[in-house]
């Protein structure tokens, strides 16, 4: 799977690396709406989950990993989204981050393998991130 | 050179989709309907087959406001 870097992602990544903004953690979201990523994407593109359980995951900044190379990766300990009910019926399509407090898209990715379908209590599903530059 | 990057709308063979990833010649593209889901995958497009859509191709849902548009390329009319 490849991840897509929206234009407004695109904008807040070099308004970090520059010092033009302060930077903010991001929130790891899933989103139930069947959505391929685009360039033109927003926030507001995408649906976020509801199903029982579910919650949103702030990443903070001092938890990631980031290792130079080829290519440099940030990477970050997986992450757990567990369904608390039963008798739910969601389709997960992929995942999206948003910044923490403006909410602007940071990227995206559609599940190559999914839709990931949420039924039972106790269903999961794990998102690892991940991000390199070369 | 197609000018055909990752993300882009594109038409192909007349129908609108995403270019979700692009390897060499060939293109992983994602048709839409109306809204902007997704409707069907094309695993392996012709890079050459794919064209940049127009702004008013891409679906109201998930159309960006025209200023952006053009700064991406898309054609305004």
């Amino acid at each position: 799977m490849t991840l897509l870097v929206p234009n407004n992602g695109e904008g807040d990544f070099l308004a970090y690396a520059l010092n033009k903004s302060a930077p903010e953690n991001v929130v790891l979201r899933l989103c139930q709406n069947n959505i391929t990523p685009s360039e033109t994407d927003v926030a507001a593109t995408y649906t976020e989950a509801t199903w029982t359980g579910y919650a949103a995951l702030t990443l903070t900044g001092a938890s990631w990993t980031i290792v130079e190379g080829a290519p440099t990766e940030a990477s970050y300990a997986q992450q757990i989204f567990t369904s608390t009910a039963g008798a739910q019926s969601q389709n997960n399509y992929g995942y999206y981050l948003t910044r923490a407090t403006s909410g602007r898209i940071a990227w995206a990715e559609r599940f190559s393998d999914g839709p990931y379908q949420i039924v039972n209590n106790g269903d999961q599903i794990k998102v690892t991130p991940k991000i390199t530059l070369d | 050179m197609t000018g055909i990057r990752k993300g882009m709308w594109v038409k192909y063979k007349g129908k609108l989709g995403i270019a979700n990833s692009i390897d060499g010649d060939t293109a992983e593209v994602h048709l839409v309907d109306e809204r902007g889901l997704t409707t069907l995958v094309i695993p392996a497009a012709a890079v050459a087959s794919l064209t940049q859509a127009a702004f008013a191709d891409i679906p109201k849902p998930r159309r960006p406001d025209a200023g952006l548009a053009r700064k991406l390329g898309y054609e305004v009319i």
